[in-house]
């Protein structure tokens, strides 16, 4: 069963699964989200907000020193603002990483706890009434940055301002008797500051909260994915296993099956041409030839077939292989086969490649012994095998001087059971060159043909995936 | 020598035929036993089935072995053979239509002295026949009978 297999590839796939992104990402209000996201981290960097903040401090210890001295209500709006603005920075640069909760507490406690002895000792001079709505800004700002729930939080937020009121009334009076509203303002924004604060925090750990989610989802998801495909590709595997498996069968039999009958009809028509060649006349001869002729290619064309079903399936296992050796080996082997004829061969130096020996091998016989086969009619053949520099690719040559082809029939050259010249003019399966092609696609390489009639072909090829990867 | 016997494990009555005629056309007047199937072969060789009574201590010179057998695989026979210490050493040579790596390399791992293909062309078949029966009968030694 797959599924016995599936807890074990989990594992591995959950260790280093990243989350996928999903289409559901990119909805407009995600969208939204990112970019502020994107603006606020800019706007916060680390170095940025921790300057600001730096800036803004000394901004409002100088503002809240001059409210101190000039003893003005409207003074205190200095600070406030200064301090309104350096809990947002603060606030940013802490936001950089949700996991370091006491970093936050830390910084902003201290922040604020420093402002609150600026402010205490406002008040206990009893110099301004301002001060008291400073400190009471500042308290509620103390409360809501404290990590508790939002309504703790507005709670305590109360008591401190109820507190500083009744403060403030039994003390001077000062919030209607004076009529200052205007000490109200550095109040107003501190609160608005505070509570915007709260609730950005508030948001960003709900943020933090529905990213872990999220990214524990797509983990979740990204596993079962990888476990889905892994039990896929085992399924494909076992397929293409049993495929191979019968198609090697399909062969063996072919090899064996198709060749007995073959042997049987040339080998008896020899028998008879030879044991009862007084008995027949030319004509009975001839038909006797004619059916030993047959035979050889039919016997030709299965080993062809099995030849390019091998070659097929065949792994290419990559040593260095001297082309210019197997090349010369084969033209040996063509020189002793056609004693009669003359043809002048060039094997360029310096051929050796990484590639697998046994296929390039029977792609060469296969150019090679075309190239002898189709100068027969060329008084002076000449068949070159060297290489060319291609734009830094390695590209093998096979040139011959032979009958060549129209350029018009190029794309039926690799084509299989494909000739471009009549069986009586040259023989041949039509699965030679089917085979050369598939020995170069299974190196990563390529192959090309050109030719012109009595003028000759051209066939290139390389043994080697391109390295830019374009083609 | 006219005891050297050539036993000839074959299927196939036109290879066989073909086969026959070939080692006669080259002079090789030894005894040709031909068995058809593997199970044949091993009888002939242990002197069981029909062979009862057969003197086994008489060996052939060359067995001429088919892979693709009725009932028992020449592989197999091949292999019985050399399981057995009187038999280990018998020469023999596969002649298969197949030329499978799989069974070249299967054939040589289970200790057969040579594997030939029967090619499908009959000169071909004749000169590759005529080279092995000259090789096997006539060249090759073998240990003298017990």
């Amino acid at each position: 069963m797959t599924s016995a297999a599936a807890p074990a590839i989990d594992q591995t796939a959950a260790a280093d699964a990243e989350p996928l992104v999903t289409v559901s990402d990119f909805k407009p209000d995600r969208v939204r989200e990112y970019m502020l996201e994107r603006t606020r981290s800019v706007l916060f960097s680390r170095s940025t907000a921790l300057s600001w903040s730096i800036l803004i401090g000394i901004v409002a210890f100088s503002t809240a020193k001059f409210a101190f001295e000039t003893s003005t209500p409207v003074a205190w709006y200095g600070p406030a603002l200064a301090l309104a603005l350096l809990q947002i920075f603060l606030l940013g640069f802490v936001r950089k990483d949700m996991t370091t909760n006491w970093l936050e507490n830390v910084l902003l406690g201290d922040a604020v706890a420093a402002c609150v002895v600026i402010a205490w000792l406002g008040v206990v001079s009893g110099r301004t009434s301002g001060s008291e709505y400073f400190l009471m800004g500042l308290t509620v700002n103390t409360a809501a940055l404290l990590p508790w729930r939002p309504r703790t939080q507005a709670a305590l937020a109360l008591t401190a301002m109820a507190a500083i009121l009744g403060n403030g009334y039994g003390v001077h009076s000062s919030l209607f008797e004076s009529a200052d509203f205007r000490t109200l303002v550095p109040a107003v924004v501190l609160i608005g500051a505070s509570v915007y604060t709260s609730r950005v925090l508030e948001r960003s750990r709900l943020d933090f909260a529905r990213g872990e989610l999220f990214r524990e989802r797509a983990e979740a998801e990204s596993r079962e994915f990888n476990a889905q495909l892994e039990r896929r590709v085992h399924e494909r595997t076992a397929e293409l296993q049993a495929a191979n498996g019968e198609l090697e069968a399909f062969a063996y039999s072919v090899s064996h099956d198709l060749r007995a009958p073959l042997r049987a009809m040339d080998g008896l028509s020899e028998a008879l041409m030879e044991d009862y060649s007084e008995n027949l006349d030319n004509l009975g001869r001839d038909y006797l030839r004619r059916i030993r002729g047959e035979s050889k290619r039919l016997g030709d064309l299965v080993d062809d077939l099995l030849r390019l079903s091998r070659v097929t399936r065949a792994i290419v296992r990559r040593t260095d292989v001297d082309l210019g050796v197997l090349a010369a080996a084969e033209f040996e082997k063509l020189r002793a086969a056609n004693p009669d004829r003359e043809v002048v061969v060039t094997v360029g130096e310096n051929l050796v490649e990484g590639c697998d020996e046994y296929l390039v091998r029977i792609a060469l016989e296969n150019l090679l012994s075309n190239a002898y086969k189709f100068t027969r009619g060329q008084p002076r053949a000449h068949i070159e095998f060297g290489q060319e520099d291609r734009d830094g690719e390695r590209v093998f040559v096979v040139r011959d001087n032979g009958a060549g082809f129209d350029m018009a029939h190029v794309s039926k050259v690799f084509e299989a059971f494909e000739r471009l010249h009549g069986g009586d003019e040259f023989e041949g399966t039509g699965i030679g060159l089917t085979t050369v092609d598939r020995i170069v696609r299974r190196h990563g390489g390529w192959i090309t043909a050109e030719a012109e009639p009595d003028r000759g072909a051209t066939f290139r090829f390389t043994l080697r995936p391109r390295r830019n990867g374009n083609g | 020598m006219s005891a050297a016997i050539v036993l000839l494990v074959e299927d196939n009555p036109n290879d066989e035929l073909l086969t026959m005629r070939a080692l006669r056309r080259d002079g090789i007047a030894n005894e040709i036993v031909v068995v058809r199937d593997g199970q044949e072969a091993l009888d002939y060789l242990f002197g069981t089935g029909a062979y009862v009574g057969r003197d086994v201590a008489v060996l052939p010179q060359v067995m001429l072995l088919d892979l693709k057998l009725p009932k028992v695989s020449g592989l197999e026979v091949l292999k019985r053979l050399r399981d057995d210490e009187r038999l280990k050493s018998l020469p023999v040579v596969i002649l298969t239509s197949s030329a499978m790596d799989r069974d070249i390399i299967e054939g040589y791992r289970l200790g057969a002295n040579s594997f030939v293909q029967k090619p499908v062309s009959a000169d071909d078949f004749k000169e590759a026949v005529r080279t092995l029966g000259l090789f096997w009968v006539v060249v090759n030694k073998v240990p003298s009978l017990a």
